[in-house]
This record gives structure tokens, sequence and C-alpha cells, in this order.
């Protein structure tokens, strides 16, 4: 009796080493990467170089908003599903936050979201004339991202190439590790306006029975913080993309549209003029209060 | 009775509320683009753009040159104890967007400049009779405010304001409706005055 006990104990045992061992066979190897690339969207042809010229930004602009398409994934990433995928409508609803702070632009008419299918893969410059003529934009905000999430062991990093070099996000396992990119470019002059990027880092807490489950929404999380962070991000690049614009007359060339008055229509009193104003007023009140 | 009514006259409540509203309005942006003169939007049904755009601003110093004026000049008028600027808030909140619409392709508009030149201009007109003799410097002040209304509207550029996030033109509009409507009030004011006093006169001495 004992030895059938010490039988069936030795058995369990081993399977349960077996199915650990079996757990990291599989688990090993698992990397889920979902990306889009600008740079691979614009330059697919290497050996045909694009020389941008110098960019007139007609005020007010007519802005469109697009994600570049997905790159096609390598053979050992983890295909099985697709869960850190974005689908259209969450690409949508991302744009509409991203585009919110354009809309809020004075010198911004339009936004257009434009939707995914009318960019082809490795289109380059000329798919986003097609997209000029098609919607009547100028200007177009690119977005393109790149998001990891690693089940095996090792450390590992996010390495994603953007137009303006290569940029790293440190993970680990279980993570989830996302990059957001926005390149905003002149259509015409084929210049690349500004960029900003946003990246996050969801910490894993997923557990091996629940983990499809806790991946799929640390990374729907992980596009979430990683737009949280490029709307600052943006904000803090279209400040300094004006401040580039008016102290380098040179290389962007400002134009009003007919009928264009700016955005602050009806002015501002300016700070010379109320000072002025304020220190005539007080000198009046003291002269009157005095004599 | 009229104490209370005096005390009532003297504090700005009109000046404080409407600088507070245009605070919470620059810190909204949701609020910004809800109440902005949008010419595409009015288009589209949003007629309250007409009267909310003086409320929006688009800088941090766009709304602090236009409130500073406007509250200096808005809480002398008032603690001075003069009831009538409701009135002149409301008209030149008021008047430049319909005129706007109805006379300009301008895409957005906002802005408190209007009320600040209208405030102001009221300010000069009131203590220039209020001072009598010693009262020059307020019209000096109202040649000033004057000039620089009708010289922007000559050239088409802001003679003082710089824009420090985008170029833009400058819309005199709003300015010219403040400065008249400031007038407007003033001499109405004194008209009644006077027809209070003729009659006043006329029963004394019938």
């Amino acid at each position: 009796m004992r030895k059938i006990t010490q039988g069936i104990s030795m058995v369990g045992v081993a399977a349960l080493a077996l199915s650990l061992v079996g757990c990291t066979a599989m688990d090993g190897q698992r990397k889920r990467r979902a990306t889009s690339s600008v740079v691979e969207y614009l330059f697919p042809n290497k050996a045909v170089k694009v020389v941008p010229s110098v960019p007139y930004l007609a005020l007010p602009l007519k802005v469109g908003m697009a994600f570049v398409p997905e790159v096609a994934s390598s053979p050992n990433s983890w295909r099985r599903n697709q869960g850190n995928r974005l689908n259209e409508r969450e690409r949508m609803d991302l744009m509409d936050r991203v585009a919110a702070e354009f809309k809020a632009l004075p010198f911004v008419d339009d936004i257009e979201i434009i939707p995914s299918a009318y960019l082809r893969a490795k289109g380059g410059f000329e798919n986003l004339d097609q997209i000029k003529t098609m919607h009547g934009i100028d200007v177009i905000v690119l977005l393109s991202y790149d998001q990891v999430q690693h089940t095996d062991d090792s450390v590992f990093s996010l390495t994603y190439l953007t137009v303006v070099g290569a940029m790293v996000v440190e993970g680990e396992r279980n993570d989830t590790s996302t990059m957001l990119d926005a390149a905003v470019f002149d259509i015409a002059s084929r210049k690349m306006l500004f960029r900003a990027p946003g990246t996050s880092q969801v910490k894993a807490r997923a557990a091996p029975l629940h983990l499809e489950e806790e991946l799929r929404k640390d990374s729907f999380t992980g596009f979430g913080l990683a737009a949280d962070q490029l709307i600052v991000n943006l904000k803090d690049q279209l400040t300094r993309f004006q401040a580039k614009v008016k102290e380098r007359p040179e290389e962007y060339k400002v134009v009003h549209r007919k009928g264009y008055s700016g955005g602050t229509g009806g002015g501002s009193t300016g700070a010379v003029y109320s000072l002025l104003l304020l220190a005539l007023g007080s000198f009046a009140l003291w002269r009157n209060r005095t004599k | 009775m009229a104490k209370q009514d005096e005390v009532a006259g003297r504090f700005p409540v009109v000046t404080l509320s409407v600088a507070v509203l245009a605070g919470i309005v620059y810190w909204s942006p949701s609020l910004r683009e809800l109440l902005v003169y949008d010419r595409e939007a009015v288009l589209g049904g949003a007629v309250w753009r007409l009267f909310t755009a003086p409320f929006v601003h688009f800088s941090a110093s766009h709304i602090f040159w236009d409130v500073l004026v406007f509250g200096a000049a808005g809480c002398l008028i008032e603690t001075a104890g003069c009831r009538r600027f409701w009135l002149l808030c409301a008209a030149v909140a008021i008047l430049p967007g319909p005129l706007l619409f109805l006379f300009s392709d301008l895409g957005r508009y906002g802005g408190l400049s209007g009320l600040s030149t209208g405030a102001a201009s009221y300010l000069c007109l009131c203590r220039s009779q209020a001072d009598g003799e010693k009262g020059k410097i307020w019209h000096a002040i109202l040649v000033l405010i004057l000039l620089k209304t009708a010289v922007e509207l000559a050239v088409q550029e802001p003679l003082f304001a710089k824009a420090d996030r985008i170029p833009f033109r400058v819309l005199p509009l709003a300015h010219i409706v403040g400065l008249l409507t400031a007038s407007f009030l003033f001499f109405y004011d004194r008209l009644g005055e006077r027809i209070a006093l003729t009659n006043n006169g006329g029963a004394k001495s019938g």
C-alpha cells in the first residue's frame, strides 16, 4: 500500500515537474509586438532620396491625422492572438484625443481624422499626396506605435525607430512597453515640422491563469497612458514650433488665406498699451488727490 | 435703504464677475472650445458663440492684459457708484459677435479687449466730467484710445499688441464698439440728467 502511495506521489511530482517544464518551454520564447513605423511608411525605398524644401504654411492650417500602416510581424513573434494590435475603433478614439489638442489651436482651421484604409503600406509621400488631394489637407500628423509584451524570463527592451533616431524603452517580464509617436509633416514640402513621443510602461500583474486577459488589458492601458504623455509632449512641441516659426522666418514661410484674420480676432490690449493706460490713469488719480 | 444701495453700488460685482468668468473659461479648454466665436459652428446653429466670445482668450498674456485693464477701469467705475456699467458690459459683449458675423468672414474671434476699451473710455468720460478743470489728463487718455483705434483701423496692424503664439491681424471692430457704446451711454445719461434738471427747474419756477 505504502509502495502504491509512494508510486502515485512520484507520478504526481513527475507530472507536476513536467507541466512546469512545459509551461517554461511554451512561455520561454513568447513575445508579442504590434508596431507601425513612420520611417518604413515614408521612406520605403532607400535608393530614392527625399529632399525637403521650405514649407509654406497657409493659415489657418488644414490638418489631417492618421495612423501609419502596421509593419508585417517577424516570424518569431507570438502571433497566436493579436491582443495588442489596435483596432480601427481604438485608433479613432486615440486620434480624437490627440486631435482635440490641434482643434484648440486658433491657427488650425480643421482637423480631419483619416481612416487607416486610406494609407497604403510603404506608401511614401506619393500616398500622402493622394490623401492631400482627397481630403484637402496641407499638413498631416502621422501616428505610429510600438508595443511589446514579453512573457519570457529575460529582461528586454523595446527599440523603436523614429524619423529622428532609435528610441529605447526598457522593460521587464510580462510588462507592457508602449511607444506612441506623432510626427507632423507639411506634405507639399516633405518637411517634418515637429514630432512628439509618448511612452508608457505597465507593470506586470498577470497570473498565468488570466495571462491573456490581463495582457490585453495592459495593452489597452499602455496605449492610453502613452497617449496621455504624447499629448503633454505635443503641447510643449507646439509651443516650441510656434517660437521656431517666428524666430526663423527663412525656414518656415507663413501666409494667410484670403479672409483669414487670425485666431485672436479682436486683438488684445497688449502689454505696452495696457501699462500706458494704467500709468496715465494712476497719475490722474494721484494728481487729483494731491491737489 | 439709501445707504444699502450706496454700498451695493460700491462693490465691483460686474467687474469681478466678468473677470472670474473669463478666468474660468481660459482654464477650461473644453469651455473655450464651446464658447469661442467660430463662424462654421455659428452657421451650424451654435448661436450663443456670438455673445460668449469676449470671455474666451487664446493665451496667458492675452487674458492677463485684457483683464488687467478691464479690472482696473471697471473697479474704478463701479466703486464710484456708477450703476450703468453693467449695461455697457452687456452691450459690448453682445454687439461685436453679430456684427462680425454679418460684415466679416472671420473664422474665430475672442477676447475682452472690446470691454476693456469700453470700460477705459467710460471711465475717462465720467472722471473728466467729475474732476472738472483737473480732469484734462482723462481727456488725454481718451484721445490716446481714440488715436490708437483709428490708427489700427487705418493700417490694419496692432499698434501695441504683439501675438505671442501666432501671427494675427488686428480686429478693431470690438474696440470701436466699446468706444462708441461708452460714449453713447455717457452722453445719454448726461442728456437724461439735463432733461431732469430742466423739468425740476420748470416745476419749481411753475
